[in-house]
């Protein structure tokens, strides 16, 4: 992975992910000149702190050979394939504890370039009313670009083509950075954990965070901060301290 | 562009009668009306791809097997992302190209874009370990069509048949004009299958990483550890009793509750 800096974020290109274990594939693969056969592929452009976030997130799917950023990266170079003025995506995370909003563009793009934008809002496994909801907004320079994709995608999905929404996105997604918001989700479910570790069931380990925050006159993601570290520099208030015998 | 390999020296198969030429026209218009009704919501990928090896046998005359490839573009090399085959003699075939020998006439196809075909795979020059081996499988005719889109290569179509010299002009005529229409509608699935992935990835880790976390605080408020190393210790417990991450996390936390509310509850 190369980095450079770029301002006060770096930018990371992602170089091309390891063949993937999940995958239906053979593990060939073709050395030899294919590479010179195919037009050369936009590079995905990520911040080394959205990588970081990401894989925050590949380590709770537990996968071997899967990688959420890989992922984005394949998708969006696929996507450059299908569309040729294709510039980037925006991956909008919402009905979650954390929302975020992840933008990939190809090397070189700007943000001004958009001209034409696929939005595509997939079902995913779970249950839709619990399940975090998840948009991917594709953009491309050249107007009517996802016009045939959009077909496609409604008719190998059985969806109505209206649920394909075309030209409603031409600027980037806004949204809070991904990094920060699993970072704070992260830190206060650890907070939560060590209050059940102490006793309190969920709901109050909920109000004791509210509690502590409300007095401290902060947050609730700076009040877990202050759990934890009152763990990390062992001064710990164990008032509620029991032993749940776990093996070390 | 079609390459003739040693079925070029060979004479052609004779004129098609015209109710031959009707019937494969109707053939490849059936099976090109069979690509466009594919719903890839209710096949997964390699379904997906096997449906479309199954519509180029019936759209390309004489064949008795089609494999699919598709290629992962790549800015370095490609590899083989997915497969599917009509036929257990075709994947056969596929593990001999693909995984032993990394040779013959999809990877020649590929890579070169152009359509490739044999008459006489035992004799093959131009796949000079993968014809005879296939041949010895009693397949003598092949014919490789590169799944093109305007640039780029994003795999092919194989097809296969016992007899020699099975494919003539007419065949090679029939099967690019399959594989136009099926290159699109391949690309677009994998495209959304890619998409579906990561929406699947994303709400999965969404959705199981409190729990994780929570485990992690649990661990890290009984034993002063760090995150990385509680993270570390539930991911040795997950490969000692190999279970999934989230389901000892959830594990930990539900005996951690269920103590709680023990201590909670009125005596």
């Amino acid at each position: 992975m190369e980095a450079q800096s770029q301002g006060t974020v770096l930018t990371c290109i992602l170089d091309p992910p390891p063949c993937t274990a999940t995958r239906p594939v053979r593990p060939w693969q073709a050395r030899s000149a294919l590479g010179s056969a195919q037009r050369s592929i936009h590079l995905v452009r990520i911040t080394a702190a959205m990588a970081a976030a990401l894989a925050i997130l590949t380590e709770a799917l537990d996968e071997p050979g899967t990688d959420i950023a890989h992922s984005l990266h394949w998708l969006t170079l696929d996507a450059a394939v299908a569309v040729t003025s294709y510039l980037g995506l925006s991956v909008v995370v919402s009905h979650s504890d954390s929302p975020f909003t992840v933008t990939a563009l190809a090397e070189g793009a700007l943000a001004s370039d958009i001209r034409t934008s696929l939005h595509l809002n997939l079902p995913g496994p779970n249950d839709p009313q619990n399940s975090p909801a998840v948009a991917i907004i594709l953009y491309a320079g050249s107007p009517g670009a996802f016009v045939d994709l959009a077909a496609d995608l409604a008719w190998l999905t059985a969806r109505s083509l209206s649920e394909f929404i075309l030209d409603q996105h031409l600027s980037l997604a806004t949204g809070p950075l991904p990094e920060g918001q699993l970072r704070a989700a992260s830190a206060i479910n650890q907070a939560l954990g060590v209050l059940i570790g102490r006793g309190y069931t969920p709901q109050q380990a909920h109000w004791e965070l509210d509690t502590q925050a409300a007095h401290a006159g902060t947050d609730r993601h700076t009040a877990a901060y202050h759990i934890l570290a009152k763990i990390n520099t062992g001064d710990d208030d164990q008032h509620f301290g029991i032993y749940w015998g776990l093996s070390d | 562009m079609t390459e003739f390999t040693t079925g070029a020296d060979r004479t052609p198969a004779g004129p098609l009668g015209a109710e031959q030429a009707r019937a494969d026209i109707s053939d490849l218009q059936a099976a090109i009306g069979d690509l466009a009704g594919l719903v890839a919501g209710s096949l997964g990928l390699s379904e997906l791809l096997t449906e479309v090896a199954t519509f180029a046998v019936h759209a390309i005359p004489g064949a008795e097997g089609a494999g699919v490839t598709l290629l992962r573009v790549d800015r370095i090399d490609n590899m083989v992302e997915a497969l599917a085959a009509s036929a257990p003699f075709v994947a056969e075939i596929d593990e001999i190209q693909y995984v032993t020998l990394q040779e013959g006439p999809c990877i020649t196809a590929a890579l070169e874009r152009r359509t490739v075909r044999s008459g006489s795979l035992g004799g093959e020059k131009m796949w000079p370990r993968f014809g005879p081996r296939v041949g010895r499988l009693g397949v003598h005719s092949a014919l490789s069509l590169p799944l093109l889109l305007p640039d780029q290569v994003v795999g092919a179509i194989n097809v296969y048949s016992h007899d020699k010299d099975v494919f003539d002009e007419h065949a090679v005529e029939l099967g690019e004009l399959f594989a136009k229409p099926a290159a699109v509608a391949v690309h677009n699935a994998h495209v959304l299958a890619q998409a579906m992935a990561l929406t699947v990835q994303l709400q999965t880790a969404l959705s199981t990483r409190p729990v994780i976390d929570q485990a992690i605080g649990l661990l890290r408020g009984r034993s002063g550890r760090s995150a990385e190393d509680a993270f570390a210790q539930l991911r040795a417990i997950s490969q000692a009793e190999h279970r999934k991450l989230a389901d000892v996390a959830q594990r930990i936390v539900d005996e951690a509750v269920r103590r709680a509310r023990a201590r909670h509850k009125p005596t």
